[in-house]
């Protein structure tokens, strides 16, 4: 007897898919049409964030890193230091089974690469990130979001400018309960 | 297909001479920044932000934004809290579906002032309280049921000793500038990952077993060059999911 091709349906195939890691299923992405479309479903994204418990715990460690730029005065006094930050996503069971480990960061990592200097928050997999520069006497600020694991970011949005030195307290959520 | 839509930062400024904040928020969706009322109170960690980030200013949890922050006051320095008394403090809570305030009291053990501002974060999905106590302990709340201040249950209390540190305690002042962060639960919460400024490294503690065991983490660039240092800011690890997300 030949094998049969037994159809699924669309709803068990999500169901099934939405166990799995983002980074295999950018991969099924191009199994078939209708795959990508069903992956790319914000209904399947957010049956797939719901799922986040039962696929392994991760948690996003930050690193600082602090480059001397040699200035061309001999004694050092206009040497430069570039400073750069990097957001590095980890399983939480490698730290537990072994707290003693070597990190080597990804250079995709970096937040200078995206324009940005500082890490605002997180929430549903994107990270918010700021970046600001000082012209004229104003400081402006912009942000942009980040998702680590599929690799994206968005282009900078929300610029302001902010008068003086007083001090900015930055936030970041998602309003979870009116879409998930 | 963006859903990002309901992603919002928020920005507010604190008015030291008016007691008050500016407070405005951006949504992704439209790109459009709105303002919106303040709420009287003074929100802590006015100084004490990680390096620049604000990972710390508020407390993301289940569609809203949570902080600490002192209520009745007309002066608050940034730093120092042991003037304020218990029922000063107050959980300010921003919900973002609707950008409304509630606010939300304190675990009523919390009895007794700390010598240090305390900490409003997240663990094992609730919300969480937590602060020194004498010198002697690490207290940790947790709001079981959200938004229900009955629900507030003592979830650790974590003698120094246990943690075994080895710190200077002949030091008087050592209360006043040492700060734990619980930052992660792990293994059915038996597993606390937890901060403090006086060291380097996290400490991992088995709270069942009473083991102790402190990270040893290296770091270097894929590219290692010797003109650059690495640190690893631990106070700034934190839990986090994977998602497809769109953001195009």
């Amino acid at each position: 007897m030949s094998p049969s091709l037994v159809v699924l349906p669309n709803d068990l195939i999500s169901e099934v898919l939405s166990f799995l890691d983002v980074k295999f299923l950018v991969r099924l992405r191009c199994v078939s049409k209708s795959w990508k479309i069903l992956i790319s479903d914000p209904a399947f994204v957010k049956l797939h964030i719901k799922r986040s418990p039962s696929r392994n715990p991760l948690f996003t460690l930050i690193t600082h890193h602090i480059t001397e730029i040699p200035g061309e005065s001999p004694y050092g006094s206009n040497d430069e230091w570039d400073l750069d930050y990097c957001i590095v996503p980890c399983p939480i069971h490698c730290l537990i089974e072994n707290p003693s480990f070597s990190l080597s960061v990804d250079d995709y990592y970096h937040l200078n690469d995206k324009g940005c200097s500082r890490i605002v928050g997180s929430c549903n997999g994107l990270i918010c990130l700021a970046g600001d520069s000082f012209t004229s006497g104003f400081q402006e600020y912009w942000f942009r979001l980040w998702n680590l694991a599929t690799r994206t970011t968005s282009k900078k949005i929300g610029y302001f400018c902010n008068l003086g030195d007083s001090r900015l307290s930055f936030m970041f959520g998602c309003d979870n309960t009116r879409h998930l | 297909m963006i859903i990002p839509d309901t992603c919002k930062v928020v920005v507010s400024r604190y008015i030291h001479d008016q007691l008050t904040s500016e407070v405005k928020v951006l949504s992704f969706s439209d790109n459009v920044w709105r303002n919106i009322e303040s709420f009287p109170t003074i929100p802590l960690h006015l100084d004490y932000r990680g390096l620049g980030h604000s990972w710390y200013d508020g407390a993301f949890f289940s569609g809203t934004l949570n902080w600490l922050a002192i209520h009745n006051n007309t002066w608050y320095n940034g730093y120092d809290v042991k003037d304020f008394t218990v029922e000063q403090f107050v959980i300010v809570s921003l919900d973002l579906g609707t950008v409304t305030y509630n606010h939300y009291w304190l675990p009523r053990g919390f009895n007794e002032v700390p010598p240090i501002e305390p900490n409003v974060g997240v663990l094992g999905d609730c919300l969480c309280f937590s602060y020194s106590y004498k010198v002697t302990y690490l207290i940790i709340w947790q709001m079981k049921k959200f938004g229900v201040e009955e629900s507030w249950t003592q979830f650790l209390k974590i003698s120094y000793q246990n943690l075994q540190l080895d710190y200077d305690f002949s030091w008087n002042a050592l209360d006043y500038h040492l700060r734990f962060i619980p930052l992660l639960l792990y293994g059915e919460g038996n597993t606390l990952i937890l901060h403090s400024n006086k060291e380097r490294e996290a400490i991992l503690y088995n709270w069942k077993d009473n083991r102790v065991v402190r990270t040893g983490v290296t770091v270097h660039k894929t590219i290692i060059d010797n003109r650059t240092n690495n640190y690893l800011c631990w106070h700034l690890a934190k839990g986090h999911v994977e998602s497809l997300v769109s953001i195009c």
